[in-house]
């Protein structure tokens, strides 16, 4: 290291800590601050799911109030019959759907007579080139991103009058757009957002449909179960990625498979020194270890892939190998929804796609369950309750698992959840896996599904019964 | 652009650690904003900005010490919540020169630096979090300070220069 290294990195750290020092008493003092609703609402999103809140605040803001509002002025323009005094060519376009339906920050708009046979995907961009939102349509549905709930609309005043030079104008070199050359989005001087139909259909090109491959191991030690499946744990169409997360005891094993680009290796504590290369199944594969966590990568054709083992149980290399040599990839027909379920419940939380998935609901009474489906070639899932009793759901051979006790809330535990669905926190009560009851099957085309929840047995055959592919 | 970001909590260790860090500085870190901003809240948005910064960064704070992870916290959160400030008549000049405090009986160099640098003056040491803590460039560096990029990279140099040469001064010969 040379002598500027040397001080640049003594100055890295005394910088740093010059600031510890500086604000020790204010850092001291901090536990006693409260922090409003709105920031507290905010933390949830953000921990819930750091990546995708950081996608969608790593956009600039006056982007993300651009995109909210062509968004909602769009929905709200067609919802009253009033859009389009000046674009024709939009107004003939858009008044073929007839159904708006928003969802937190997404508007769906749906139609039955729309002019966008297939899948299509339209990236909007300025005339700098930047990013500034997307509308995709499939079949009769078309869906126009936007970073900003109606809340955040009102608090960050989007809905104010944007100036004219504000356009959004289609791809530069594009040589499909042919409807115009005008900008497919338009915010007019009397803040109305305007959309060129006409242009985003000619300048649309298919989209890549980029579901995240599903691989799992096929052979797993008895103790390690299936716990979630993000099937497409990925944040934009940029990225294809899935994890699969199995439970070892009072430790994780997870498998992700990542399409879209290979694994950085750079992790705390990880280092040349406690690298080696292995094989799996006959080639080439990275393994590293230090007393908490051990990591494997390796190249699995259509995905780059990591099996990682904490330390809070104790894992063999060799075992980690024998799991990596076993993996493939899977698949399952469909994504599967729970069609029936006691009143008042609602999906939560999902991450799915057709390979596997989990999905956290909350019932009327805010108790959660929660619902996991995979190729039963995954491993067997983890399960709630105790006393396995065979079952049958649907012709298909099954195990209920009954409560430690009685669902009466004696073993339950609040918490405060993020509702995806409304965009909200709410406080869910939950019971620990060992406490709550359960059923698992398989199916006919091979598929193995669980329902854990505070549900008395014939709920949970009922709502078992009830599940089909969307 | 995004895509750049995306190495960013992995695994699900990189999740957990994340998630205690966020736990034991969350509040010091809307602590050190509000100190500054005096607002709540542009307080809460500055601790917003920080996060995002952490989570942009994270294979670098992941990287660091516990106690160094939260250094970088109440670095970022500082510099935050300077960035809100930019505007607000936030142009102190840079002096050409300085008076450094002297080393107390013979401390050991790392405090001394650490001394140093409490009392270089802020808009060098601004330059030099950036810089060297955050890892900006000097163009985004530019950017925040509302500097050409050139005046950046002098003052870098030039920050780095005062605190060498009264380490030098003071006789410690290591750096």
């Amino acid at each position: 290291m040379s002598d500027f290294e040397k001080l640049d990195t003594l100055l890295q750290s005394a910088l740093m800590d010059a600031n510890l020092q500086q604000y020790a008493a204010v850092l001291d003092d901090a536990q006693a601050l409260r922090l409003s609703s709105r920031y507290l609402r905010q933390r949830t999103g953000l921990l819930a799911d750091p990546r995708r809140w950081m996608c969608r605040r790593s956009r600039p803001l006056w982007v993300r109030s651009v995109r909210a509002a062509a968004c909602f002025l769009l929905v709200c323009s067609i919802a009253f019959g009033s859009l389009l005094a000046v674009s024709p060519t939009a107004r003939a376009a858009v008044v073929k759907w007839f159904r708006t339906v928003f969802t937190g920050d997404t508007a769906i708009i749906q139609g039955s007579d729309t002019p966008f046979p297939d899948v299509k995907k339209t990236t909007l961009k300025d005339s700098d080139g930047n990013e500034i939102g997307s509308v995709t349509q499939a079949g009769d549905a078309a869906i126009v991103e936007s970073e900003l709930s109606m809340e955040e609309l009102e608090e960050q005043g989007a809905l104010s009058p944007a100036k004219p030079e504000e356009s959004v104008t289609p791809e530069t070199g594009s040589d499909t757009v042919s409807a115009a050359q005008a900008p497919m989005v338009t915010i007019g001087s009397d803040g109305t957002a305007y959309v060129n139909a006409d242009a985003i259909q000619a300048s649309s090109s298919p989209m890549v449909y980029r579901s995240a491959p599903q691989y799992a191991p096929t052979w797993l030690p008895e103790t390690v179960r299936l716990e979630k499946v993000k099937g497409n744990h990925g944040c934009d169409d940029t990225r294809a990625v899935s994890e699969w997360r199995y439970r070892d005891g009072i430790g994780w094993l997870t498998l992700t498979a990542n399409q879209s680009k290979k694994f950085t290796h750079i992790v705390e504590g990880l280092t040349e020194e406690n690298h080696e290369t292995v094989t799996v199944n006959g080639q080439a594969a990275d393994y590293y270890r230090n007393n908490e966590v051990q990591r494997l990568y390796w190249d699995g054709g259509d995905a780059s892939l990591m099996l990682e083992h904490d330390s809070y149980s104790y894992m063999s290399k060799e075992t980690m190998i024998r799991i990596a040599e076993s993996v493939k990839k899977l698949t399952v027909p469909a994504v599967y929804s729970i069609k029936w379920m006691p009143e008042g419940s609602h999906v939560m939380e999902w991450d799915d796609a057709p390979g596997g998935g989990w999905k956290k609901y909350a019932d009327g009474n805010h108790f959660y369950f929660t619902f996991l489906y995979a190729n039963s070639k995954g491993g067997a899932h983890m399960t709630c309750g105790i006393d396995p009793e065979a079952v049958t759901v649907n012709g298909c051979g099954g195990t209920y698992y009954a409560p430690v006790g009685a669902l009466d809330g004696t073993w339950s535990r609040s918490r405060i959840f993020y509702d995806e669905e409304t965009g909200s926190e709410v406080t869910a009560i939950y019971y620990e896996p060992s406490h709550a009851a359960a059923i698992t099957w398989t199916n006919t085309e091979g598929v193995t599904f669980t329902i854990c929840g505070a549900f008395e047995k014939d709920v949970l055959l009922k709502m078992a019964e009830s599940v089909a592919a969307d | 652009m995004l895509g750049i970001y995306l190495s960013a909590l992995e695994s699900e260790a990189d999740r957990q650690k994340f998630q205690k860090l966020y736990e034991a500085y969350e509040k010091k870190v809307y602590a050190v904003a509000l100190k500054i901003l005096e607002n709540q809240t542009q307080a809460e948005d500055a601790a917003q900005q920080t996060w995002l910064r952490l989570l942009k960064n994270w294979e670098r704070v992941s990287a660091l010490s516990w106690e160094k992870a939260g250094g970088y916290a109440v670095t970022a959160a500082k510099n935050a919540a300077l960035d809100m400030l930019r505007g607000q008549a936030h142009t102190a000049a840079f002096p050409e020169d300085w008076e450094p405090p002297a080393p107390e009986d013979r401390e050991g160099e790392y405090h001394y630096i650490v001394q140093l640098v409490c009392a270089l003056p802020e808009n060098y040491r601004r330059i030099l979090e950036l810089k060297l803590v955050e890892e900006r460039s000097n163009r985004e560096i530019a950017r925040a300070m509302g500097l050409h990029e050139s005046t950046v990279a002098s003052r870098i140099l030039r920050g780095k220069a005062m605190l060498r040469r009264q380490l030098e001064k003071e006789g410690y010969t290591d750096v």
